[in-house]
């Protein structure tokens, strides 16, 4: 070799005594990866399997049936087509609600906003069952009704609304944006509809598809403020399972997967896309700002 | 329309920011406040922009009262440090976004775009992605942005900062060239002495919230207000003259002479940096001790502990040279 050339051959180095864990861990981390898929896998093959089952004792499964898929579909419809219009309305007022809020509080140089945006997180450590209690206290005169059921999903998804377009928000520097709009002439409306809007829609979309699986999945404060008018999905679940042939339930139970598949779906592209669109710009920007290096030469004389 | 501040005050939880600035940026004039981290540089420039409330005093903006109107309802132009460009939209896209929020036509805000574009020669990247830009592409886009809407000022936080020294200077060439024929104040934040000099018609040194010293950058250089101006535009040596006052000499105003040639100063070098350009001999006067800085020829063979003659070249500027001011006889014998 010339004393001018490079070698740039990989050396491996393996610090001493770490072998066994090397083999140790190669060994075991199949059964940690697929532990979790298996076993959420599990249950929801037995629903499935479960859902067309002629018969289903201690005994086990037996025939195919659509049977069991006609009388659920009969027992659920009218909370299905509740649930939906219950999670929808939830999903625009939370995402209607997070987007100016997450603005606020990431722009807003006020202890008021902080805490304002503090606040909204409570409901993920406050029990829904306090949550139901409190709103039966605090709007009597709305038990009973739809209204309650709303509130509460509301509240309750607001934080999950949130946390993608707060997050968002942080990755686009949002403080140094606005304060340009400013600079620029644009109301604080076209800032945030003209700037923070276009920059975070993917993640609002996310937030609100994340806010329609969480109340169309709701039980917790429903079981309390539902009433034989509204029946939410979840409740009609619960008496299910509790009250019902299991291959009945089961059937709900893929019923109501069914219907969340739409978005499940939603928050899968756009996390998708988002990875890819912030790749895509990461590119861009280094193979632009940074001047090629010279190579240097692997083999041979330099 | 000249901008005109008034015994501005800033205090952050009781502690005073600015002490009553008194200020006049004229129209087409380049001002650039220097000054050291947590002067009150950037605060001033955002009282200016009306980012941040001042505690007191007024800001007239051509004679019109503005201290309490918002930013968006100032006409200003901002150029940032990191250029705040909106990523969602295209370089036309930024630039039209001030003429957009103020209801411009479509169409006269396109043509209005592309001629301030053209004015910062970026007129071929229009329709570009802010990603695919380099930097000093941005900084040109975020200038055209600034002055599309035609602002009564515009200002720029720290424009060269994030620039490395050799784009530096070529992008401190080109911005001065762009600020140069404005019609408009330019008021520009740095902490750089380099880019306060290659960029100013004015320069503004702020300390501890007060103005050190304001004047042109060869007032600043050679006839310092004290001690900490003269320190902070340059390397600068304080010596006692034949008359006990204490002097200014900068490292470029002393020479090397040969042993046999007349000299002002004998001086014992200590440290000898190579720069080169040249060599800077770090040191002190041989008889009294003081601390002196000189640059001298890079051929010259210098080193730690010996002591060589100094001459004073003689300014070109109002301030006075070590021949003046020691007096030969009186510095060295």
């Amino acid at each position: 070799m010339s004393p001018l050339s490079v070698d740039l051959a990989p050396t491996t180095v393996r610090p001493p005594g770490r072998g066994a864990a090397v083999v140790l861990w190669g060994a075991i981390e199949p059964i940690v990866v697929w532990l979790a898929p298996l076993l959420l896998a599990a249950p929801l093959l037995f629903l499935f399997v479960g859902s067309f089952a002629r018969s289903w004792d201690s005994r086990g499964l037996s025939g195919v049936t659509l049977a069991n898929m006609a009388e659920a579909f009969e027992a659920v419809r009218e909370s299905i087509v509740f649930s939906w219009m219950l999670a929808l309305g939830t999903a625009i007022i939370a995402t209607a609600i997070a987007v100016p809020l997450a603005y606020a509080t990431r722009t807003s140089s006020h202890r008021l906003g902080r805490f304002l945006g503090g606040m909204v997180d409570l409901p993920v450590i406050l029990p829904a069952l306090l949550l139901a209690m409190g709103l039966m206290l605090a709007y009597p005169f709305l038990q009973g009704g739809w209204i309650i059921l709303l509130i509460a999903h509301v509240v309750q998804t607001l934080p999950f609304a949130m946390w993608p377009v707060v997050s968002a928000l942080s990755v686009l520097d949002v403080a140094t944006l606005d304060t340009a709009g400013r600079t620029l002439g644009a109301s604080p409306f076209q800032r945030l509809t003209l700037l923070v809007l276009p920059n975070v829609w993917r993640s609002a979309l996310t937030g609100a598809a994340t806010s329609f699986v969480l109340s169309f999945s709701e039980t917790g404060s429903s079981l309390f403020l539902g009433s034989p008018y509204y029946r939410p999905i979840g409740v009609v679940l619960v008496d299910s399972f509790i009250n019902q042939d299991q291959r009945i339930s089961a059937a709900a139970a893929v019923l109501f997967i069914l219907c969340l598949l739409p978005a499940l779906a939603i928050i899968e592209l756009t996390l998708g896309n988002g990875r890819k669109g912030s790749k895509a710009r990461t590119e861009a920007t280094s193979s632009h700002d940074f001047p090629s290096f010279p190579k240097i030469n692997q083999g041979g004389n330099a | 329309m000249d901008i005109t501040l008034q015994g501005i005050t800033k205090n952050f939880a009781q502690s005073a920011v600015l002490r009553g600035i008194d200020l006049v940026f004229p129209s087409g004039t380049v001002t650039v406040l220097l000054g050291p981290s947590g002067s009150g540089k950037t605060t001033l420039l955002n009282i200016v922009a009306g980012l941040v409330p001042a505690s007191g005093g007024r800001v007239l903006f051509g004679g019109k009262d503005v201290t309490a109107v918002p930013a968006e309802a100032r006409r200003i132009g901002y150029v940032f440090q990191n250029h705040a460009l909106f990523p969602h939209l295209t370089v036309s896209g930024n630039v039209e976004f001030p003429l957009r929020v103020r209801g411009v036509p479509r169409g006269e805000r396109r043509q209005r775009a592309r001629d301030a574009l053209a004015i910062v020669e970026m007129a071929g990247f229009a329709e570009r992605d802010i990603a695919t830009l380099s930097g000093g592409q941005r900084q040109r886009v975020a200038i055209a942005r600034a002055l599309v809407a035609n602002p009564d000022v515009l200002l720029l936080d720290e424009p060269l900062s994030a620039l490395d020294p050799q784009l530096r200077e070529r992008i401190r060439e080109e911005l001065r060239a762009l600020l140069e024929p404005l019609p408009v104040p330019v008021v520009l934040v740095t902490h750089d002495q380099q880019d306060a000099f290659g960029l100013a018609d004015q320069v503004v040194l702020l300390h501890d919230g007060t103005i050190a010293q304001a004047g042109t950058p060869r007032d600043l250089y050679l006839c310092p207000a004290n001690e900490a101006v003269a320190r902070f535009v340059g390397v600068a040596s304080y010596l006692i003259d034949a008359a006990g006052t204490r002097r200014l000499v900068r490292p470029e105003d002393l020479e090397l002479v040969g042993p046999t040639d007349a000299f002002d100063a004998l001086m014992r070098i200590d440290r000898v940096q190579f720069m080169g350009d040249r060599q800077r001999l770090i040191g002190s006067v041989a008889e009294t001790g003081a601390s002196i800085v000189a640059d001298v020829s890079k051929e010259a063979r210098l080193a730690a502990g010996d002591i060589v003659p100094l001459r004073a070249r003689r300014s070109d500027g109002p301030a006075t040279t070590p021949r003046e001011v020691f007096g030969r006889v009186a510095l060295v014998r």
